[in-house]
């Protein structure tokens, strides 16, 4: 049985990894472990995917149309898959931004959260 | 170093994926689970302690059913060794964006095949330019393809010659003109008029025309207004010139108000009627007009030894359109029915009866003149053939030399397409791909190769231009030139990329794979098609040499033949003197005291004068008066008297000490 604060958390990341991943793709294309790590070093390992949902949900992204991914070679390295932000997905970060943000407005409001 | 690809490949069985999604999928997860296993490590977990936490997350999630959720299954199963074939377009783009990678991947041989290619290709484009532009191109006027050209079908003039286009007198045109039924007709002669009031002479490119020539043509001015049939008849003075495009930009500046300022032409003052459009450059290919002046304005400059009044003078091209309803067949029968009336009706009177006789049987016949007429056409047409040619085989000598280049690399490439052919590709799809390949580089060649043919192709015209500056031909990139570059893009594809192709696929993979571990090559026969295309090349070459040695050879021989003269130390110069406005009695001394002042000079050793000089590229017919007196009964008529000579002796006296 998977604990209530564990299963809390699970939604929490599961709501926000696809904002987590547009936003970090807005500078520029990255390749998968590259985003991973991002987002484990950014969020200093509050935030960390399992392999084997992160890798699925680029796919899903991918098939929307919010990112779009590409082979890429150079010179004495293997070929990596880099992912790049399509303009379909700068829209969706836009408005998952601005959703984001009414959200935790809202949260402050009613629950008093305050930034430490 | 634990094995991640199966580790994600245990964990896809019965995901429904395709084997090439799968593959994909294997290798973006197993280099993501590479990394984190060296950054494990790198942290101080042992092997075994990095790769149960790698495990131990994998096994946290179902990702077969997490990868099935997001991924659509494969519509139908695709078995390696049997794979679907992909449609026409994908697997075209395909094929472009790996030939397009491999390609960049050897950017040397990529460079020396489109330069190679590029240069073949250019230069056969812009000698097809020239071609197109003096032979195929039709002129810029309205149904072009209803034109036709009428001329004597058997060379029997006799009389005075002058223009480019002397088929006809004035007499027989306008005979043609009153008596031509199923088309119409309008004349014109070329000429050039000195515009300079004094001084050194400037000359303009001019046109006599008849007054139908505009109306038939269907050439409307852009200024003014252009000639029409009742401007012209017999004494009608100067009334007016019609001015192109060019000529109004480059001589009056594009000025809106030139109707009715006036232009000297040959020191005689012609009001400004009108100006054409710029497209329309006249009927003679590889010249453009910049003056159109009436035929009956001809005695005004010409007088007292014009070509409108003279029986045996000519100097008009007579050209036709046909009405609806006619054909060049029906109008060449119409035209045999009134050739003996129009060969009576304007036989000159001068002509001794032998001469006449001839005239009178003389046959008048029909050519299709929408490609317009033009010298340059008779003169370099062949030439440019040949050069065209020549060309040719040089891009063919390109094509040996990449389809050899493209072996070598296909030798390189073997163990690629041994594996590949090994793993289920087929043959007919390799090769699809190489020619791919071979076709990125004929068309970036082809493309490099329109560009430099712009280039030579102004060149060519500067070369048949010399320094006269005189001949106009409009070269452009139409679609019979693309047309030519793109078919001449495929054919150099096919003759460089296809035997390579062929060859690189047809050895057995398992022999490849064999022997190319030790640094061998199994590929005998291909060896054999290398020298052979080294045989075709060195054969090309030695005919090409041969070729241009004869011709060095019979430049050299025009160069050291005996002319007959001495041929250092001359000057010649044109002199124009109808400016001054001489009178005919005082033309010859004044012609003599230049010559004697021109003895007088210092650093000239001799000066003498003629009409028509040795090698001028023109020539004088006439009867030859031996001390003053014609042969009995060769006279058939006075010869025209024009310039500076009063009789026959066209070189003056020093002429001779040449």
């Amino acid at each position: 049985m998977v604990e209530p604060l564990s299963l809390f958390h699970r939604e929490l990341k599961k709501g926000s990894a696809e904002l987590l991943i547009l936003s970090l793709l807005e500078a520029r294309p990255r390749h998968g472990y590259e985003i991973s790590q991002l987002i484990e070093d950014q969020s200093g390992g509050t935030i960390s995917f399992n392999v084997a949902s992160f890798y699925p949900l680029l796919y899903r992204l991918e098939k929307r149309g919010w990112i779009q991914g590409r082979w890429v070679e150079k010179q004495g390295q293997r070929r990596r898959r880099y992912y790049k932000l399509t303009p379909a997905g700068r829209h969706m970060l836009k408005q998952q931004r601005s959703t984001w943000l009414e959200f935790m407005a809202a949260m402050q409001r009613i629950t008093g959260l305050k930034h430490a | 170093m634990p094995d991640f690809r199966q580790l994600i490949r245990d964990r896809l069985r019965n995901s429904g994926l395709s084997a090439v999604r799968e593959a994909e999928i294997v290798e973006e997860m197993a280099q993501h689970l590479r990394q984190r296993y060296d950054a494990l490590r790198a942290a101080g977990s042992t092997d075994d302690q990095a790769l149960g936490a790698i495990v131990a997350q994998l096994n946290e999630r179902n990702l077969s059913a997490e990868l099935r959720e997001v991924e659509q299954p494969a519509s139908e199963s695709v078995a390696l060794g049997a794979p679907a074939p992909p449609r026409f377009w994908t697997a075209l783009r395909q094929d472009l964006r790996y030939g397009l990678r491999v390609l960049r991947l050897s950017p040397g041989f990529t460079t020396v095949c489109v330069l190679s290619l590029a240069l073949g290709i250019g230069a056969n484009t812009a000698i097809f330019q020239l071609i197109d532009a003096v032979r195929m191109r039709t002129v810029p006027v309205k149904n072009p393809q209803e034109l036709f050209v009428l001329r004597p079908t058997d060379d029997s003039r006799s009389g005075d010659m002058t223009g480019r286009y002397s088929y006809s007198t004035n007499a027989m045109w306008q005979q043609i003109r009153d008596l031509a039924e199923g088309f119409d007709t309008f004349a014109f002669g070329t000429t050039s008029f000195n515009l300079a009031r004094g001084g050194q002479a400037r000359y303009a490119d001019g046109l006599w025309v008849s007054g139908e020539f505009f109306d038939v043509l269907g050439v409307q001015p852009v200024l003014g207004r252009v000639f029409h049939t009742a401007d012209d008849h017999a004494g009608c003075g100067s009334p007016g010139a019609v001015i192109s495009y060019n000529f109004w930009q480059s001589e009056f500046g594009g000025d809106p108000d030139v109707i009715g300022k006036t232009v000297s032409l040959t020191n005689h003052p012609f009001p400004v009627l009108g100006v054409t459009p710029a497209s329309f450059y006249g009927l003679d290919v590889g010249r453009k007009f910049d003056v159109a002046v009436l035929t009956c304005s001809e005695p005004v400059i010409d007088a007292p030894y014009d070509l409108y009044t003279m029986p045996h003078g000519w100097w008009l091209a007579v050209l036709g359109r046909l009405k609806p309803g006619w054909s060049l067949k029906k109008a060449s029968a119409q035209l045999a029915n009134i050739s003996p009336a129009v060969m009576q009706g304007s036989l000159p009177s001068v002509y001794a009866p032998d001469r006449a006789k001839k005239y009178l049987a003389m046959k008048l016949g029909v050519f299709p003149a929408e490609n317009g007429l033009s010298r340059l056409r008779g003169n370099y047409e062949t030439p440019l053939w040949l050069l065209l040619a020549i060309a040719g085989l040089v891009l063919l000598i390109a094509c040996a030399n990449l389809a050899n280049l493209m072996l070598a690399r296909a030798g390189a490439r073997e163990r690629e397409i041994a594996i590949r052919l090994a793993l289920g590709a087929e043959r007919k799809r390799l090769v699809r791909q190489l020619l791919t390949e071979s076709l990125l580089l004929a068309f970036a060649g082809a493309l490099l190769g329109v560009g430099l043919a712009g280039l030579l192709s102004r060149v060519l015209i500067d070369y048949l231009n010399g320094e006269s500056g005189r001949l106009f031909i409009s070269v452009s990139t139409d679609w019979h030139v693309l047309g030519f570059t793109a078919a001449l893009a495929i054919l150099t594809c096919l003759l460089f990329g296809l035997a390579p192709a062929f060859k690189a696929t047809s050895a057995p993979p398992a022999r490849i794979m064999s022997l190319a571990g030790r640094g061998l090559t199994a590929a005998r026969e291909r060896f054999s098609l290398r020298r052979a295309l080294v045989v075709v090349q060195v054969a090309l070459s030695l005919m090409l040499v041969v070729t241009a040695m004869l011709f060095a050879g019979s430049l050299r021989k025009i160069l050291t033949v005996d002319a007959g003269f001495q041929r250092d130390g001359l000057l010649s110069m044109d002199f124009e003197f109808t400016a001054l406005n001489l009178p005919l009695a005082q033309r010859m001394p004044f012609a003599e005291s230049l010559l004697d002042r021109l003895h007088g000079a210092p650093g000239i050793d001799a000066a003498a004068e003629a009409t028509e000089p040795p090698l001028g590229g023109s020539y004088w017919n006439n009867e030859v008066i031996v001390d003053g007196k014609m042969e009995p009964g060769r006279r058939g008529h006075e010869p025209r008297q024009r310039g500076l000579f009063q009789d026959h002796g066209h070189a003056s006296a020093g002429w001779a000490r040449f």
